[in-house]
């Protein structure tokens, strides 16, 4: 199916509306670190244990890392893009 | 046999799969499930029909050549379970979300996924106290015809179970095949064999807000040209269900399920909400619910933290839709009640609620009933989905249609 028109022409309007994309390398290096920390403190805390009812430590401190990720990342793109958000029915560029 | 039991850290791996297809089609964002409760774009049926589909032929070719599983069927108590799927359904219609999609959607970094998460557990809650009661013993007991499939009880009659699975990924495939993404749209079918169809400006209108909705709130730009781009303009608002990219998914993440039944156990995430509820309020040994779910309960919390991790990087690095805990509020729900922040949290909050009491009372959600339950063709599952998608539809009708 070729590429239809309507949306060709969203793809340009969004184009339009949204701010130029900065170098973000820093924000992903951190994320990806941090996927490791996840892992691995993961696999520290519960080990081989492959029971039942795991333990509520194991899951609290892998949680808060994942957590904390996720904090900081929104942090991160708030300060980076200024409050960016996409809303498609608006009609100034942002930024 | 060949038989396996990882460790449970493993379930993060899984999680994240799940996790980061899921947020990838766009299941995260609540006004998808809240569009399917208005009949309006049938992604999910499509998609969770696919996973089914090739999962069910996968399990029971396996089990049938003597590969051991994990089999995870849920119980059929004939009212518990129609009454938790209607709970259930309607709690999805006011939040638009299912327990799983909560957590992909705190992936997501929206901001109402907070106060369902708060809903969600104050329903997990609810449960294990009705379950205390008289009326909540009756629920699980009366009408009990136990752990069921198509074929008989679980784990038995496995080559019949075979050939009862071949006819069961044939409806799964048809209705994927055959059912129309988008109200006015042309079947799934019809759009993946004719390559060149022009789209009918209706559904071409459906494609553009679908785009628009699943980006609107995002906090990063898109940019142009590259693969997200590629991701939120053509794959994931396709009506092409049968297009190389949306069945492969699909696919995966029936295959993942079955992996895990071999590795640990299905894939569920209701239960978490219970067991975490057990841990912070309500105790085992002082509680009966908070003892079962503790004694069963396995790599639940940790695929749940995957099903979040995995959401989050699919946001960032594949999708670009991740919000940053902006104000977003689902276009349909914004049409109907406003934009006021406060109201859209009490719906999220009060649906969440019903959601998880529901699905706790059936035993089961979205992901424990009808992805790994209808794909172990449990009948209680398919008991589940029925009444569910039901009240989905009743109840989404009349609380998002139009008010003079």
């Amino acid at each position: 199916m070729d590429k239809n028109d309507e949306i060709s022409e969203a793809e340009k309007y969004r184009e339009n509306l949204e701010p130029k994309r900065k170098s973000e390398s820093g924000i992903k290096a951190f994320i990806i670190t941090m996927v490791g920390i996840v892992i691995i403190t993961a696999a520290l805390t519960s080990g081989t244990y492959n029971g039942y009812d795991p333990s509520s430590y194991s899951v609290a401190i892998t949680g808060f890392f994942v957590i904390v990720t996720i904090v900081m990342t929104a942090m991160w793109y708030r300060t980076k893009y200024n409050n960016y958000k996409y809303e498609p029915d608006s009609k100034e560029k942002k930024n | 046999m060949i038989g396996l039991t990882a460790p449970l850290w493993i379930g993060l791996f899984i999680g994240m799969i799940i996790g980061g297809l899921a947020e990838a089609w766009g299941i995260s964002n609540p006004e998808v499930l809240i569009r399917l409760g208005k009949w309006q774009d049938r992604l999910f049926v499509g998609c969770i029909a696919i996973a089914i589909g090739s999962g069910a032929l996968a399990l029971y070719g396996l089990a049938a050549l003597g590969v051991g599983f994990h089999w995870g069927i849920k119980p059929d108590y004939i009212w518990g379970v129609a009454l938790g799927g209607a709970i259930f359904g309607t709690g999805i219609a006011i939040s638009g979300y299912v327990p799983g999609t909560v957590w992909m959607a705190l992936g997501e970094g929206r901001r109402d996924a907070i106060f369902a998460v708060l809903g969600g557990l104050l329903g997990a809650a609810a449960w294990t106290i009705i379950y205390q009661t008289s009326f909540g013993h009756w629920l699980v007991t009366y009408d009990n015809f136990g752990m069921i499939y198509f074929g008989g009880k679980v784990d038995t009659n496995l080559y019949v179970g075979f050939g009862i699975a071949i006819v069961w990924a044939i409806i799964m495939f048809s209705i994927a095949y055959f059912l129309p993404r988008y109200k006015h749209g042309k079947s799934c079918a019809y759009n993946s064999l004719h390559k060149n169809t022009k789209l009918s400006p209706e559904e071409e209108k459906e494609q553009v807000e679908t785009a628009g909705m699943l980006l609107e709130g995002s906090s990063m730009p898109l940019g142009k040209n590259n693969l997200p781009e590629k991701v939120n303009y053509h794959w994931t608002v396709s009506s092409k269900l049968f297009g190389v990219i949306m069945m492969s998914v699909g696919i995966i993440i029936g295959l993942t399920v079955v992996l895990e039944m071999f590795l640990h156990q299905i894939f569920g995430e209701s239960t978490t909400y219970s067991w975490i509820v057990a841990k912070l309020w309500l105790p085992a040994g002082a509680w009966k619910y908070s003892t079962l779910v503790v004694h069963t309960i396995g790599w639940e919390p940790f695929s749940d933290i995957g099903t979040l991790f995995g959401a989050f990087l699919a946001s960032v690095f594949l999708t670009r839709r991740f919000q940053s805990f902006n104000n977003v509020i689902p276009p349909s729900w914004r049409e109907r009640f406003g934009d006021s922040q406060i109201k859209r949290a009490a719906g999220a909050f009060s649906g969440a609620f019903l959601m998880l009491l529901g699905a706790r009372m059936a035993g089961g959600c979205a992901s424990g009933h009808i992805l790994s339950g209808d794909l172990q063709m449990a009948v209680s599952s398919l008991e589940f989905f029925i009444f569910a998608m039901i009240f989905l539809l009743v109840v989404a009708h009349l609380v998002y249609r139009k008010v003079e």
